[in-house]
């Protein structure tokens, strides 16, 4: 069944969305960003909205709010991600659950700082709220924790910011400084000009704040200042070497168990399954009768990220 | 002041290195058994790995200016030897790739002895030798200075690499030469825990730091490895391998971290061994 959709946030994975839809069956039918916005009940050609956000820095004629008005099933949320108040993207996924459309997340915001407002507003709704997207980009997360059970997985932890794996792995690998495997990080575009989200730990954190929120299923809720969180900047060359004389290395790691949510760096034994390198990102489900079970590859990128956003939206038909 | 042994399967290398001008002082080995020396371990012993040889090195080349591995046997430094004799040699020779164990087929396990010294020169040579003659590996000696048993004696914790059926052998030959043997081979610290500690370690004093995690945790620092290749005024890293009683190994990393906190230093923490 075609799905019609609306995408919210014309970044690098809403723009994907709308590259790849037809690929996946469904058709975007409205599309905005911050300033406008585009409707065509026909289907909009991703070429022509491209071009023009390209030439004229606007999508269309419309304002941003206007694509609610259009005739969509699944409101794609794809805007960036926000802390505190998760506002605006709060607010959209409420005004499209109270017309009882679906919502699939790729912002983060929503899932991690205010997870049990949202999931009251779906019960209320006859959409559903899917967000695949925000944990580990292309990686089946949520959807294996779905299908083991939540309550069958006792503990999530792994590696889930691409940009603090690489600095820390190419540390290690070069022996080289902070600093300078930064900018090279920059270069390379796998680092922001601001890099704070991710080398502080706060980007891993968000997704295992969401992660502790899929596993209490209910019980418990968790914001990002619940979660205990430490970045890389303190992590010297010196403290790499150390690591290796002994075989092991340090990593960002994640971790969300029945004691709450934690972000640090850590000592992992080289060539443990939770040391990946460069910017491939790792889950590692601990489950109550099947032992552990990873799934790993690559945890950002706006093609990678829509293709967890289509997958969700799939399970919508 | 730190103090870095090495103790591989025929060497004994006991260097000082004094931190912060990194001045390194090697000791012969045959001084090691006297106590104005035992008494500059810290925090109560001290006990290394085969990596404590990397960071002297490190030192000495600092210290000289050169980035070529130094001779550490420029410095005098003494070697053990498992056919019982003890002689200066030059560390850099390939004297561990022809030192055996003549373990009769049996493979080499470690075994802890625990022994009580009278505080005099020579005590702990005296004591090394026995085992030394009868087929043990020198592993690790872990002095607890400060702590005296009721009788005023100084417990040491002494390591070892042997044989099984060498064991008894070595518990034996350490009675006869009059050795007061408390405890032999039994596990005295089941679980490990390795941890890196990051900041300014020097100016925070690194020395009180582990003297207050064994005081503490009721843990034991088994090795430390220090980096601090940009002297003291950058941060330095410091890996910590603690021995911690069974099911205490939490406890000693809350209090790490405790301490940790106090001093603004970051502590990596291992992720736990089956969880990797």
């Amino acid at each position: 069944m075609t799905l019609r959709l609306a995408v919210l946030g014309a970044g690098a994975v809403g723009g994907s969305v709308l590259d790849l839809a037809g690929e996946y069956g469904h058709e975007v039918v409205a599309f905005a960003d911050s300033s406008s916005s585009v409707t065509d009940h026909a289907g909009l050609d991703p070429a022509v909205v491209h071009d023009r956000k390209e030439r004229e820095g606007v999508v269309g004629d419309d304002a941003p709010e206007a694509l609610f008005d259009a005739d969509y099933d699944v409101l794609v949320e794809a805007t960036p991600t926000t802390l505190g108040d998760a506002e605006p993207g709060f607010s959209h996924v409420e005004r499209a659950l109270a017309d009882d459309k679906h919502v699939v997340l790729a912002n983060k915001g929503p899932v991690a700082e205010r997870y049990a407002e949202l999931r009251a507003l779906e019960a209320e709704s006859e959409g559903r709220v899917q967000f695949e997207a925000t944990v580990g980009g292309a990686i089946p997360v949520l959807s294996t924790i779905s299908d083991l059970g939540a309550e069958h997985v006792t503990a999530a932890r792994g590696v889930l910011n691409g940009t603090a794996n690489f600095i820390l792995s190419r540390m290690a690998a070069e022996g080289l400084d902070y600093e300078h495997v930064l900018a090279e990080a920059q270069d390379l575009g796998v680092a922001e000009a601001d890099p704070t989200f991710d080398v502080d730990g706060i980007d891993a954190a968000l997704k295992f704040v969401i992660l502790a929120n899929v596993l209490s299923d209910g019980d418990a809720e968790y914001r990002l200042d619940d979660a205990d969180v430490e970045g890389i900047r303190n992590v010297p060359g010196t403290a790499l070497d150390l690591a290796a004389e002994d075989g092991r290395t340090v990593r960002l790691i994640g971790e969300a168990t029945a004691d709450g949510v934690r972000v640090a760096p850590r000592l992992v034994p080289q060539g443990a399954a939770l040391a990946v390198t460069g910017t491939q990102n790792i889950v590692q489900l601990e489950t109550e009768h099947a032992g552990q079970l990873n799934v790993s590859g690559r945890g950002a990128g706006g093609p990678e990220t829509a293709t967890a956003v289509l997958s969700d939206v799939s399970r919508l038909e | 002041m730190f103090v870095v042994c090495q103790l591989t399967a025929f060497h004994l290398v006991v260097a000082v290195a004094h931190l912060p001008s990194h001045r390194v002082t090697c000791h012969h080995a045959a001084d090691i058994g006297k106590p104005c020396h035992l008494r500059r371990l810290i925090p109560r012993g001290r006990i290394t790995n085969t990596y404590a040889y990397g960071y002297v090195s490190r030192l000495l080349s600092r210290r000289r200016g050169t980035t070529a591995e130094p001779r550490v046997a420029d410095n005098t430094v003494g070697t053990a030897h498992g056919g019982g004799t003890m002689s200066a040699q030059d560390v850099d020779s390939d004297a561990d790739a022809d030192a055996e164990t003549d373990g009769g087929g049996q493979m080499p396990k470690p075994h802890t002895v625990r022994l009580e010294l009278v505080d005099e020169p020579g005590q702990l040579l005296a004591a090394l030798q026995p085992i030394a003659e009868n087929g043990g590996n020198l592993l690790s000696i872990f002095h607890e200075r400060g702590n005296l048993t009721p009788r005023g004696h100084i417990p040491v914790e002494v390591d070892l690499e042997c044989p099984p059926d060498r064991f008894e052998g070595i518990v034996e030959a350490l009675r006869e030469a009059g050795v007061n043997v408390i405890r032999a081979g039994a596990e005295h610290f089941g679980e490990e825990v390795t941890l890196i500690l990051v900041g300014d370690l020097v100016d925070s004093d690194l020395s009180d730091t582990l003297h207050r995690v064994e005081a503490s945790a009721d843990a034991t620092v088994k090795d430390l490895s220090l980096s601090a290749p940009d002297g003291t005024q950058e941060s330095s890293s410091a890996r910590l391998r603690l021995a911690a009683r069974a099911g205490k190994a939490d406890e000693a990393l809350t209090v790490v971290r405790d301490i940790a906190a106090e001093k603004d230093l970051h502590v990596i923490e291992p992720l736990t061994e089956d969880a990797a």
